[in-house]
């Protein structure tokens, strides 16, 4: 600091040829994960856009050509696209507060000191180990079968009868499903947030007079929020395009009971072989997303900056 | 009005038992100060006061009432923690008043109590903040400030300057015993720091692994230590410790012999010790001179610490003890000289081989045996020296806050 208030007319010159010497290499070695980055961003997102301006049927792929806003027009028409986003945003909501309802007070639960908590705690998370498909067609053949599954066996030895989970309830069985799934991830985050809570502050509330509950509300939730929020805007984005558990079980059906937006764009595509269609119903779906991203973003940045 | 009292407490944790039967009277408007080295278990018995630890068996009284299943927010009592602890996500006034609002009080009762209070700790212009805007000492204020807010019988503090830098612990320091002059209630004080010790306190209780040392005025504790714990423990540098032999031993004195031959006398009361027994004399770094007319005994000096208005040396005397001798910040003695060691022996401490201190002819002049007309004489000049406290803060919180 002296020396640069000794020297104040040298000191300049040297530090831009510094930054301007740094800078030139740096930039090529950026370069490579940057291209990377662009063609593996740019070129999809370009190329769906293109698409959705197309009359492309794979089944009739030489009767290709511009129709501008056709697809668009077509899809949003549909109301197929308006019943799956509606689903899309159910299953979404829900599984987020169910997540994150059970994974807060789970949290809570394995804070507190009992025997054979470390191994608890791992069984408590082992679900999100397994890969979506896996778990959905545990769910599926051996859960909830109406004839074969635990639960049918169950009700069944109550004479109470067996529920037919993915013909009566579909969307109720997906969300139960990928609920299962994600829990632990929303415990795993909040367990860890719980850890770090100071313990003076509890015992200062508990000076203060605060109950078991009021302790909840006024110092544990308060001091979660921030992890809630980090839980919450993580799930969405996963939540958003749930399509393995759909696949596995229900086949989006019955009729249109459990398509969300990312099976809708594969039935359009991959069972209609309409890509221009397909591609436009993608572009709806970006734009969904960052509306929602939008809504999360701000809430999780001033949650962040409390 | 608060007493506190504590008969026999004990606590065990699984197996090992960390206070170990305590008994201590704890009189209205007392400020007292437990202190020890780490892990002796201060702050645990303060937890235990507080409610937040249970106690294993004993009796813990406040006002003569029982508290030992008496939940920690019935006891009357308010704790101000070493983290703080405040609330991050509430302003200051909410964390202030959260106790009012857990009993259930209004807002606009609530907001009017927390105001009340923030002028009382110069917080006024503060709360609307987040305890994340505020410096140390702020914060540090706050927490004090949610204890005050209650009203309780009994504060009690947990090292609470411990995370401040020397310059604002110093400050507080006084703040803190200008708040207990104007409120008037009884404190309970833990610390590792003696020099908050002996400032702040009205009675010291030196504790080690579970068991009360010494219970006395600062003072008391400084020139009659009960024992070899409590003359190390007190004072700093800490006290020189010598192993002698006893050659004789008199009504005014008993003469101990030094490992070069040298001998002192003590005025102890001739008690247990007879002519040829061994003992441990003890004697205060600021207690010996560096005097070349009358020395006791040589030295070599083997460090010298200056710190400008004192230099301390460590000095090796026959017998290979090191002593630490304090002196002036302008002597000129350097490693490796050979310099003469006075020791008085009026300033000197005995104690027998068991580690007890051998009771002085004399006490001390400032100690004073009833300790009734000295509190009453503090209260009376309280006001004064209240006021002087509030003039100067205003002063120097804005200076803080910049």
């Amino acid at each position: 600091m002296t020396s640069s208030i000794a020297t104040p007319s040298h000191s300049p010159p040297p530090k831009t040829r510094a930054r301007s010497h740094r800078s030139v290499p740096a930039r090529l070695l950026v370069a490579p994960s940057v291209i990377a980055l662009v063609l593996w961003m740019v070129v999809p997102l370009a190329m769906a856009i293109w698409f959705a301006f197309q009359r492309y049927n794979l089944l009739i792929p030489d009767n290709r050509e511009f129709v501008g806003f056709a697809n668009f027009a077509y899809i949003l028409t549909d109301p197929a696209l308006w019943i799956s986003i509606g689903i899309t945003l159910v299953l979404v909501v829900s599984v987020l507060a169910i997540t994150i309802g059970l994974g807060t007070l789970c949290a809570v639960l394995f804070n507190q000191d009992f025997a054979g908590r470390g191994i608890a705690r791992v069984l408590a998370i082992s679900p999100f180990f397994v890969m979506p498909t896996v778990s959905a067609l545990i769910w599926k053949n051996m859960l909830m079968h109406p004839v074969n599954g635990l639960f049918a066996q169950i009700t069944r030895g109550l004479g109470l009868g067996a529920i037919d989970w993915f013909a009566d309830f579909p969307l109720l069985a997906i969300i139960i499903i990928v609920s299962w799934e994600w829990m632990p991830f929303a415990l795993l985050i909040l367990l860890t947030a719980i850890q770090s809570l100071d313990a003076d502050q509890m015992e200062a509330a508990r000076m203060d007079g605060a109950s078991a509950t009021q302790l909840f509300r006024f110092v544990v939730l308060p001091h979660l929020s921030r992890a809630i929020a980090v839980v919450a805007m993580i799930e969405t984005i996963f939540f958003l395009t749930i399509f393995a558990e759909i696949f596995v079980t229900t086949g989006g059906g019955p009729g249109l009971a459990t398509t969300n937006l990312a099976y809708y764009i594969y039935l359009k595509a991959l069972l209609e072989f309409d890509v221009g269609g397909a591609s436009a119903g993608g572009l709806i779906a970006v734009v969904l997303a960052n509306i929602v991203a939008i809504f999360l973003m701000r809430s999780v940045a001033r949650n962040l900056d409390t | 009005m608060a007493t506190v009292t504590l008969r026999d407490i004990h606590k065990t944790y699984v197996d090992h038992e960390v206070i170990k039967g305590v008994d201590l009277d704890i009189n209205d408007q007392e400020f007292v100060v437990f202190v020890g080295p780490s892990g002796c278990g201060k702050s645990t018995l303060l937890r235990m006061i507080a409610g937040l630890e249970d106690i294993t068996s004993g009796d813990l009284l406040v006002d003569g009432e029982r508290m030992n299943d008496v939940p920690p927010d019935k006891r009357g009592l308010a704790m101000v923690f070493q983290t703080y602890a405040l609330y991050p996500h509430m302003t200051v006034a909410e964390n202030m008043a959260f106790s009012l609002r857990l009993a259930g009080v209004s807002k606009e009762r609530r907001m009017e109590r927390a105001r009340e209070v923030g002028r009382i700790l110069q917080l006024e212009p503060l709360l609307d903040r987040k305890p994340k805007a505020l410096s140390g000492g702020q914060r540090q204020r706050v927490a004090i400030g949610r204890a005050l807010v209650r009203n309780p019988k009994v504060f009690l503090f947990d090292e609470p300057l411990s995370n401040l830098d020397a310059a604002l612990r110093v400050q507080m320091r006084i703040e803190l015993s200008g708040l207990h002059e104007s409120l008037q209630s009884t404190m309970i004080y833990v610390t590792h720091d003696q020099v908050e010790a002996m400032t702040l306190a009205d009675k010291i209780v030196v504790l080690q692994g579970g068991v009360v040392e010494q219970v006395g005025s600062p003072l008391e504790l400084y020139h009659h230590p009960r024992n070899l714990f409590v003359a190390g423990f007190i004072g700093s540098p800490k006290m020189n410790f010598m192993s002698v032999q006893t050659v004789g031993v008199q009504d005014s004195g008993t003469t101990v012999r030094l490992p070069g031959d040298a001998t002192v006398t003590v005025p102890v009361q001739p008690r247990s010790l007879s002519a040829g027994d061994r003992a441990t004399l003890g004697v205060r770094p600021e207690h010996l001179r560096i005097d070349a007319n009358n020395p006791t005994l040589m030295g070599e000096v083997l460090v010298v610490e200056r710190l400008g208005g004192e230099t301390y040396l460590y000095v090796k005397i026959a017998g290979g003890d090191t002593f630490i001798v304090q002196t002036d910040g302008d002597s000129r003695a350097k490693v490796r000289d050979r310099v003469p060691v006075a020791i008085d022996g009026s300033l000197c401490h005995l104690f027998d081989p068991s580690g007890l201190a051998i009771p002085k002819a004399e006490r001390h002049h400032l100690i004073t045996v009833q300790h009734h007309p000295e509190v009453s004489l503090k209260q009376t000049e309280a006001p004064r020296e209240q006021t002087y406290e509030q003039q100067n803060q205003p002063h120097q919180i804005p200076r803080q806050a910049e």
